[in-house]
């Protein structure tokens, strides 16, 4: 695989600039839908079971807005410094598709929830970069169309019709592929940091569009761009990307133009390819929902849900970097999660070693994590736990690898560190009288390799530490037995030396 | 057995025990078997449901658990949703759906012990002033069978003037219960927009539409507007019942009248107007002369946005979901086609054709923006108007009911709504009531009340009627 450095290097390289803006869709968590009744997110239900009539747009049937949709919608704007639009209003945007029970979606058109705002992107060393963000605004989901399902026919899933989106637009300020994967990651992290929706990659609860243009380096003028549909992974992003400043530098170096369209990505082949001609082209047929009367947001309203916002990922990571002397790089891995961050916070307060916690946190409770494929908020270490388990080690009661071992029983059960230690028996052991008889019978057992150890094999050293750990049934430090074997390897070199002096 | 008894009477009737429930609808059902195929104002009916219903009403009259409308037939215009029924809008496009729940409305009504009598026919979607593009055919007027009962609630205005049930709903996007009460002699109300919920009443233009009723009395319209009344949470448009902005009721009042809105008015109409006016004065309101806005820009704005409502609620009958699909289709594109081609009759494709235009980038005259613009300047004058005055007088339509083969052109049909459009384009409420016959027939008259003045109207028809009979009138069928 070629290295992302080497890729960023022809980027740079390169005479042309890239212009990116990004349309993120994030489906919002909410309990019910954004205007319906129905249940809201549940990826298990069977087909149609969360579509009610309002969804599936039955006759007569009208629309209501969800409030808690609007609530988030504000949270984020507050989070990216957004203004907040005091009414609230929606329009039909009118297209027909089997997946679109009304023949029209609502959507937020000439007046959108969050207007604009900033991102700072952030890298890992440390610099940051601006990206403005247009504007921010709710719409539906619609339903889904399964064709390779039924032989003949197309399967209709209406479960998704009416789920909460908030769509975010940036102004075009990303510059490479790479940027704009990085911001895509930092703003699904914000996402789920402001609990706005499950950011579900995989499951399509983060979707994003991209439109992409090209320039010659130092120009200030936009060229034509094509907009990338549905990628919706980071990786899928950066490559998408990477493939069309190739495709474009290819075309504009021939002296012809690119042509403003549509395009999609397919993953497998990493290409894109043409689907239809430019979407702002198409006749919406724009109207005021007239179902749905504008809503006055009131300054209390936003006030209130301004001073219910939780510290922002940017903010702690600049306490980290401030308080605990923390690398850049460290922060930043630190604040993507809330539930890590606040591991980390609370483990330190009660260890004071931040450093190791945060070793502990970024290494082995990440590991672990990622086998089990636990959700940030699922992991179930606790801050006391952590910190015994530091203080611990720290104390040498435990072994470093008993430690991490004992992450692992911490992860299924809800035990108490000193009460596994004791169950377990597994407190280290430090005897050095006890560890030095173990080492000479080991030594006695094995006489013959004691000359190829004399002259400093270090895997035998490895081997025979083993024997030892073996014989202690994993309890004894093994730094311990490494001195002690030491200490006997010395006495028999000098037994041999005075021996040859006879 | 008097098929022409108000509320009350029958009311008075179920509870001393002089007729069951059972009888009273037995009584309906059969008036309407002989005479209905000359008038063809239901298009369903299911008797033996009927009568299932009126007997646990009779179970509920004798055990003292009574609401108004306790085993009393109400029929419901073939919009508004009622469960297991069939509920088609007179169109062929559903005309074999059956909703599978009731409108806030419908719900209201069987609350209150209203027995569902059956459904009655109308202009397809409810766009028409004859009641003539019901896939289900025309209503005739009981009053001359040769005539339209108006429309788009044809069916509802004929069925209470021919005497099949008491009262019965309907819906007024730009004058649809009132031109069709004024045509069949019966008094047709039109509530202030949001008092009463459209959840389940089959959108035409949603921000025109309106639910009301067709009854015999004011006293009967007051009724039935406070059973069905109240806000709906299923309705963002619902006013919320706490807002407590109702016009207060007060006697004797200052009741505009503007003498342009006569001019181009047959004289004997005008002459039965002028006689109305007589009466209330003699009751004691005082007239002042006012201006209204332009008729026939109120009526361009009018058609431009609901016709691009319609054009945009209509969307969603694309044959996928419920309602008749095209047989064969090659392509989805070709489903559409087909499917909405074969299901909605001319008017309505003219509408929708028009709308979808009017909305349209490719127009660049900016129909609905400048339309909206004139709707608000309708507005602002009326709310202005009712600084001076309590309720305004006018013609609730043009002309007496005309005759199905007069063929007149989509204009002049659209001219027959120009005296009650303003009133759905300000969300005004309005009542037609009869105020005379000319050469045999009914004709009506509106008095429109400001925003919440329901109430006010309401009163004001009640004394109206309380002093004339023309609202007793009948046809003979």
């Amino acid at each position: 695989m070629a290295s992302p450095a080497a890729k960023v290097m022809i980027e740079v390289d390169s005479k042309w600039e890239a212009v990116i803006g990004l349309e993120v869709h994030v489906q919002l968590n909410t309990r019910t839908k954004l205007f319906s009744q129905a249940r809201n997110g549940d990826v298990t239900a069977a087909p149609n079971q969360n579509a009610n009539l309002v969804d599936l747009a039955y006759p007569g049937t009208l629309p209501v807005l969800n409030l808690a949709a609007l609530t988030h919608a504000i949270r984020f704007g507050a989070a990216i410094d957004g203004s907040i639009a005091r009414v609230c209003s929606f329009e039909r945007k009118h297209y027909f598709y089997p997946d679109l029970p009304k023949g029209y979606q609502i959507s937020q058109y000439s007046q959108p929830i969050v207007g604009a705002g900033v991102f700072n992107l952030w890298f890992e060393d440390g610099q940051t970069k601006t990206v403005r963000i247009r504007r921010a605004h709710l719409e539906e989901d619609a339903g889904k169309s399964i064709h390779d399902w039924l032989p003949d026919s197309t399967a209709l899933d209406f479960n998704r019709a009416g789920t909460p989106l908030l769509e975010i637009v940036t102004e075009p300020d990303l510059h490479t592929p790479l940027e704009a994967a990085m911001f895509l990651r930092q703003l699904h992290a914000l996402v789920i940091w402001l609990d706005l929706g499950s950011g579900n990659l995989y499951e399509g609860a983060v979707r994003c569009d991209a439109n992409v243009s090209l320039r010659p380096k130092g120009n200030k003028n936009l060229g034509t761009a094509c907009e990338l549909k549905n990628l919706n992974s980071f990786k899928f992003l950066k490559n998408a990307l990477r493939y069309e400043f190739d495709r474009q530098v290819a075309v504009l170096s021939t002296g012809a133009s690119v042509r403003r369209e549509t395009r999609s990505y397919d993953p497998v082949s990493g290409s894109t390819r043409s689907m239809r001609p430019k979407e702002q082209d198409r006749d919406y047929r724009y109207l005021p929902d007239p179902d749905l009367p504008p809503i006055s947001i009131s300054e209390t309203t936003i006030s209130e849900i301004r001073s219910n916002m939780p510290e922002l990922p940017a903010t702690v990571r600049d306490r980290f970097l401030r308080n605990f002397n923390l690398t850049p790089d460290q922060a930043y891995r630190l604040t993507l999660e809330k539930p890590l961050a606040e591991l980390f916070e609370a483990t330190t307060e009660l260890c004071k070693d931040p450093q190791t916690t945060a070793n502990w946190i970024l290494g082995k409770v990440t590991a672990i994590r990622k086998r089990k494929q636990s959700r940030a908020q699922d992991i179930p270490i606790s801050a006391r736990q952590l910190s015994q388990l530091i203080e611990r080690v720290k104390d040498g009661t435990l072994g470093f690898n008993t430690g991490k071992e004992l992450l692992g029983k911490f992860w299924d059960t809800n035990q108490d560190l000193d009460q596994i230690i004791k169950t377990h028996d597994i407190t280290q052991i430090s005897d050095r009288d006890q560890i030095s008889r173990w080492a000479a019978r080991v030594v006695e057992e094995n006489e013959e390799l004691i000359p190829k150890l004399i002259n400093g094999e270090e895997k035998l050293y490895e081997y025979f530490i083993g024997q030892v750990m073996k014989l202690s049934r994993g309890k004894a430090n093994p730094q311990l037995v490494r001195q002690a074997l030491q200490r006997l390897v010395t006495m028999e070199d000098k037994h041999n030396s005075s021996e040859n002096l006879d | 057995m008097d098929p022409y008894q108000t509320l009350e009477q029958l009311r008075q009737l179920l509870d001393s025990k002089q007729i069951t429930a059972e009888e009273l609808c037995r009584y309906f059902l059969d008036r309407m078997a002989q005479f209905d195929q000359q008038t063809n104002s239901f298009v369903s009916v299911e008797p033996e449901q009927v009568l299932a219903e009126a007997r646990s009403a009779d179970k509920n009259i004798d055990r003292g658990i009574n609401g108004q409308l306790t085993g009393i037939p109400v029929a419901h215009k073939d919009n508004f949703c009622v469960r297991g029924q069939r509920t088609s809008c007179c169109s062929n496009l559903l005309s074999t759906f059956i909703a599978p729940y009731d409108a806030t409305i419908v719900k209201n009504i069987s609350k209150d012990g209203g027995i569902y009598f059956g459904k009655t026919n109308m202009d397809e979607f409810a766009m028409g002033t004859s009641n003539q593009t019901s896939t289900w055919g025309p209503v005739r007027n009981p009053w001359d069978l040769s005539r339209v009962p108006g429309g788009s609630s044809g069916g509802s205005a004929a069925a209470v003037a021919a005497g099949f049930v008491p009262v019965a709903t309907g819906s007024d996007t730009g004058g649809s219960i009132r031109q069709p009460a004024s045509f069949c002699g019966v008094t047709g109300f039109k509530p202030t927009y949001g008092r009463l919920s459209r959840y389940g009443m089959i959108a035409f233009a949603s921000s025109l539409d309106q639910a009301g009723t067709l009854t015999r009395t004011a006293q009967d319209a007051a009724t039935m507007f406070q059973i069905m009344q109240g806000h709906d949470p299923r309705d963002a448009t619902s006013e919320s019942s706490s807002n407590n902005k109702s016009v207060s009721v007060k006697h004797p009042l200052t009741i505009g009248y503007s003498a342009s809105l006569f001019n181009d008015l047959d004289s004997d109409i005008v002459a039965r107007i002028e006689a109305s006016r007589k009466t209330l004065e003699q009751l004691g309101h005082k007239f002042e002369d006012v201006e209204v806005f332009d008729q026939d820009l109120a009526l361009s704005s009018y058609y431009i946005i609901s016709c691009a409502e319609a054009s945009s609620n209509l969307a969603r009958f694309d044959g996928i979901r419920y309602g008749s699909r095209t047989k064969s289709a090659a392509s989805i594109q070709e489903l559409y086609e087909d499917t909405r081609s074969q299901g909605f009759g001319d008017e309505v494709k003219r509408r929708l054709l028009a709308g979808t235009y009017f909305l349209s980038n490719n127009s660049p005259e900016n129909y609905v923006q400048k339309a909206q613009k004139l709707r608000r300047m309708v507005y602002d004058l009326y709310q202005e108007l009712f600084q001076n005055v309590d309720v305004v007088l006018a013609p609730s339509a043009p002309s007496t009911a005309f005759r199905l083969d007069e063929q007149l052109d989509s204009t002049d049909m659209y001219r027959q709504d120009r005296f009650t459009v303003p009133v759905n384009l300000c969300g005004l409420p309005a009542i037609s009531v009869p105020c005379g016959l000319v050469n045999e027939l009914p004709i009506g008259v509106q008095f429109i009340g400001p925003q919440y003045g329901d109430e006010l109207i309401l009163d004001l028809a009640d004394r109206f009627q309380k002093e004339t009979s023309w609202h007793l009138q009948r046809p003979k069928l």
